[in-house]
């Protein structure tokens, strides 16, 4: 990503607005969706806010090869409507996807629609006002709305994940603008998932899932622990997984009954993976082949998950009857480092 | 390393775009027909012999040097 200056003249402050909102359409830096203009002095505040220095090399994102220095993931960060002192939380995100276990490349150029799932947990949470209550996943809140978005601008603009020239995904994805939310840490009656990684409670984190679908598991159904958990797993269908495991996000109000009936997380994820099977006859003959090969199955059966382990589970958003799968793996946790004088 | 790669039609100019950014701008391409994923055994072979003559060439002629 190259440093370019713009100079705009407007007879009001909307029609400057909408040139500075034509000028970056124009120049393929956006999602399509307007952007605050990424002006020297906020670039600078949001550098200020990092702690950290503007020339610091944050990743070399994959496929374009370009360097997300701390100074480019500002421009993107005020692009995407994000206060300053998100941009620890922005960082480590970006540090998190660019681990080399994390198949980014992959995921900036597939036809699949894949794409991260940030998971946000501890204090920052609260601190930033990122939503891990009802409604988390969706329209509403600034820190989820532009921290995901920041990111995906970074991925676009660094990396070079621009529809059609480097990203080749036959559909694209609505998660692609945003997917972020934090854990739902006060209502969940066992761990929180950065401490089931090996976390301290009051650290603050930020988890990257390479994601590709949304499934909210709605209606509630189900008596006693053993129904509830059948009628997730027949929304856990089992598919091309390369990696991918399953996250269950447990409403709080399933959540409490399943801990209340006596389970444990273990004991969830073991059950789910039993269940969330279908019979090869159910598939085409070529994908229960390639299941089994991967460990996803047996003779008779193909599996959503190779073990239990990778059926991982939060728990997120508000009361109500709905649960949500997302077909969501290979996680890479970053502790969000904040500057010196916030801590 | 002489290097030539595989690509559908519709793909061919990503490809190079790729390879262009791993420094191979001349890699060899060889091209067959989009789609892929529900040929059989027996179509699979023959897309590949129509492309073996581009494959020998690519690698014995050096198109894949950086």
């Amino acid at each position: 990503m190259t440093t370019k200056h713009a100079d705009f003249e407007a007879a009001s402050m909307s029609e400057l607005m909408m040139q500075v909102y034509e000028h970056a359409y124009r120049e393929g830096w956006t999602d399509g969706l307007p952007i605050i203009p990424p002006t020297p002095e906020l670039v600078s505040q949001f550098i200020a806010a990092s702690g950290r220095a503007p020339d610091e090399l944050i990743a070399i994102l994959p496929p374009r090869k370009g360097r997300a220095t701390v100074e480019v993931i500002a421009v993107n960060a005020v692009m995407a409507g994000c206060r300053p002192e998100y941009m620890p939380v922005v960082i480590a995100a970006v540090d998190a996807v660019a681990d080399p276990a994390f198949p980014l490349e992959l995921m900036q150029i597939t036809t699949n629609p894949m794409t991260p799932l940030l998971l946000i947990n501890g204090p920052v949470r609260k601190a930033l006002e990122i939503n891990d209550s009802t409604g988390c996943l969706g329209p509403g809140w600034r820190a989820n709305a532009t921290i995901g978005r920041a990111l995906r601008l970074v991925l676009n603009n660094v990396g070079g994940a621009v529809p059609v020239t480097y990203s080749k995904s036959t559909f694209g994805s609505p998660l692609r603008y945003s997917f972020i939310c934090g854990e739902n840490e006060e209502e969940n009656p066992w761990t929180p998932y950065h401490v089931d990684a090996g976390f301290e409670r009051n650290d603050s984190t930020v988890t990257a899932f390479k994601a590709s679908s949304f499934l909210n598991i709605s209606g509630g159904e189900g008596v006693g622990p053993e129904e509830i958990l059948r009628h997730i797993a027949t929304n856990m269908p089992p598919m091309y997984a390369a990696g991918d495991g399953a996250l269950l996000v447990l409403g709080i109000d399933r959540a409490r009954a399943l801990h209340d009936a006596g389970l444990s997380k273990q004991d969830i994820q073991q059950r789910l993976w039993e269940l969330a099977r279908v019979p090869i006859s159910h598939v085409a003959a070529n994908f229960a082949r390639t299941q089994r090969e991967s460990g996803l199955g047996d003779a008779e059966t193909i599996w959503r998950t190779r073990s239990p382990d990778e059926i991982r589970i939060v728990v997120a958003g508000g009361p109500g009857p709905q649960d949500l799968y997302i077909a969501a793996g290979m996680p890479q946790t970053r502790k969000v480092v904040m500057p010196k004088a916030a801590s | 390393m002489p290097t030539v790669m595989v690509a559908t039609d519709t793909f061919v100019e990503f490809a190079r775009r790729m390879a262009a950014t791993q420094g191979c701008r001349n890699i060899a391409i060889a091209v067959t027909r989009n789609p892929l994923r529900a040929l059989d055994a027996e179509t699979v072979k023959a897309r590949a012999q129509d492309m073996m003559k581009t494959i020998v060439e690519g690698l014995t002629t050096g198109g894949g040097k950086r």
